[in-house]
């Protein structure tokens, strides 16, 4: 990420944009899960607001730095726990979770093949009937200058679907507006 | 049908920074690549803020004005300019005959349709304005926070580009090519009579 990018996804108007916009978007279409994982928090936004959610949130984020940071800020929370770690190689046995949430990070994950195995290794980690939820920005002129320097691979709404059901999800629901493209992704129940 | 363009909407269109971002961003990406030809007709929903992008050499461009209030205006600002016109249109009756456009551009406007099924209905008459071959184009706002907040009258219905591709396609329309920006670009053509004899006879198409 560019120093004005991680210094955006770090300022309290983004926590503000996620609080009363993003999550209560999310939530509108689904109950707060208890046990959830959330792959690519970045600074922490979402976390922080996840967290009083749900009964306990188990964190993956790649950056060393991030996640030590992340570690830090939540290490008075007993319900929080930070892994440093990949998401395209989850470190969890499968079927561990019932939740597992992705908030405005899948561009960050450097192709789209990548972004498969993610899905791939997110709905591996799901137990049957386990749900997958979250946002991700749109392109578009603004959203490339803000990304400049950046790895950004942009995710397509019209094809998020198909590649979700690829992935071994089999109940995909999308929405879009103009703040991103919002998916709610089951696993077959058993 | 008449339509009226909300206060918050307006304010949007007669800013200077808007169109400016219009003419040099959105307009060269939406036309990149289109060969509109020499008589098109733009679905407009207020000032008319695509019409100096459409307009060029040898090229015909009628305005189907949806919003009355903006008719004089616009008129006033091309009466020296005899390549383009300005009409008030009602999107689901237009005023053309068959096939007598080379192409058409909605640019910002079908969402100030206010139902489905007029917009639905304003698709249909656009593809049959159009010549066979011709192409419609044209950029649609996303809903959310923004656009709720521009809608202060509740009039507007915004568009889903999740199943936009299906009613154009529902509409006449065939090659249906969407892009999902913070504007949702649209092309989609009419087809020609040997396309249709095709389909007809039941051979697959060659390109969707």
């Amino acid at each position: 990420m560019n120093p004005a990018h991680l210094e955006l996804c770090s300022s309290a108007a983004w926590a503000e944009h996620i609080e009363t916009e993003i999550l209560p978007w999310v939530f509108e279409d689904l109950d707060a899960p208890e046990d959830l994982l959330e792959v690519g928090p970045g600074p922490g936004a979402t976390t922080n607001l996840l967290r009083r959610r749900v009964r306990h949130l188990t964190a993956v984020e790649y950056d060393p730095a991030l996640a030590a940071r992340l570690a830090a800020r939540f290490a008075d929370d007993r319900s929080v726990e930070v892994h440093k770690g990949d998401a395209t190689d989850l470190p969890f046995r499968d079927g561990r979770f019932s939740a597992a949430a992705s908030f405005t990070m899948l561009h960050h994950v450097p192709s789209a093949q990548l972004q498969d195995r993610l899905f791939g290794e997110v709905a591996r980690v799901l137990r049957p009937g386990g749900v997958f939820f979250g946002t991700d920005s749109l392109d578009g002129p603004g959203f490339r200058r803000l990304h400049e320097g950046d790895t950004c691979v942009p995710v397509d709404p019209l094809t998020l679907g198909t590649r979700l059901q690829r992935a071994g999800f089999a109940d995909v629901d999308l929405a879009v507006l103009a703040i991103g493209v919002r998916f709610i992704a089951r696993t077959p129940v058993a | 049908m008449t339509i009226r363009v909300s206060r918050g909407f307006r304010e949007l269109y007669s800013s200077a920074e808007f169109s400016e971002s219009i003419s040099t961003e959105w307009m060269p990406w939406l036309l990149d690549g289109l060969e509109l030809g020499d008589d098109i007709v733009d679905v407009a929903a207020g000032p008319g803020v695509a019409v100096r992008s459409l307009r060029t050499a040898g090229r015909q461009v009628t305005v189907a004005q949806l919003a009355p209030e903006f008719t004089a205006e616009l008129t006033g600002l091309f009466a020296c300019d005899r390549a383009v016109g300005v009409r008030d249109v009602d999107p689901t009756c237009l005023p053309f005959s068959d096939g007598h456009f080379t192409a058409a551009t909605a640019v910002l406007s079908l969402h100030h349709v206010p139902s489905t099924e007029q917009q639905d209905r304003a698709l249909a008459e656009l593809a049959r304005v159009l010549r066979p071959g011709a192409v419609l184009a044209g950029l649609n706002a996303i809903d959310g926070p923004h656009f709720r907040r521009m809608n202060d009258d509740g009039c507007c219905v915004p568009i889903d580009p999740l199943s936009f591709a299906e009613r154009l396609q529902r509409a006449g329309f065939i090659d249906v090519e969407l892009t999902v920006w913070s504007f949702v670009r649209f092309t989609a053509r009419v087809p020609t009579p040997e396309l249709v004899a095709d389909q007809d006879s039941g051979r697959p198409e060659t390109k969707r």
